[in-house]
């Protein structure tokens, strides 16, 4: 799975802490999501977008 | 000094928060910890330290080390967030699950072998000791795994 998590932040001028606060989880979560090695609960994905106001589908990029 | 000062008074006001509650109990245990394997230690050869026990000692202090860096690490990190969430409870129960497979395997191990490792001189008491470390060893080693190199675990 990819994540624009990275893009996103850089458009909303977040830093890491910034939208580890936000969401509520650690900063090293992100620095894991943003690498694609960690596959967030729909719960978090749901937080996660929305701090960036998106969908789901538009931060994290589903591949077969 | 008045730097050390700072920093001891600002972990003692960290009992404001959950997080820093955490850490103070994480402090306790390790302190109880420490004191348990160095007197443990101490006992079981009352006449003197020798050389292969005196290696043995280092345990203690690499835990206290171990501590040492963490707490420093959070304290640099004091932006970081919670200490504790859906990825860092993922990967503890997942440790968990491990640790506990394994150390299924290290009892029996300790049980079948311990005459050929000379372990069945040792007295009950202690030989429970060696098992309860081996597990908690196991336990660490199944937690740096699953959160530095594991990429299964998901949410």
């Amino acid at each position: 799975m990819k994540t624009r998590i990275k893009e996103l932040r850089a458009k909303f001028n977040l830093t890491q802490e910034e939208l580890a606060h936000k969401a509520g989880i650690r900063r090293e979560t992100v620095v894991f999501l943003e690498k694609g090695k960690y596959n967030p609960s729909l719960k978090l994905a749901h937080s996660i977008a929305r701090v960036f106001n998106a969908k789901i589908e538009e931060v994290f990029i589903f591949e077969d | 000094m008045l730097g050390l000062n700072n920093f001891l008074l600002e972990i003692l006001n960290m009992s404001k928060t959950s997080n820093n509650a955490r850490l103070l109990l994480g402090a306790v245990v390790i302190i109880f910890v420490v004191a348990t394997l160095s007197l443990y230690f101490f006992s079981i050869s009352p006449g003197g330290i020798e050389f292969g026990e005196g290696l043995i000692l280092i345990l203690p202090l690499i835990i206290l080390l171990g501590f040492g860096i963490f707490v420093i690490k959070r304290h640099k990190d004091a932006n970081g967030g919670p200490l504790e969430d859906e990825r860092t409870r993922n990967i503890m129960n997942v440790s968990m699950a491990r640790a506990y497979l394994f150390s299924i395997y290290w009892l029996l191990f300790l049980g079948f072998f311990s005459e050929d490792f000379g372990l069945a001189s040792l007295a009950a008491s202690s030989l429970i000791g060696v098992g309860i470390l081996g597990m908690a060893i196991l336990f660490g080693i199944c937690y740096i795994y699953t959160s530095r190199f594991d990429k299964s675990i998901e949410g």
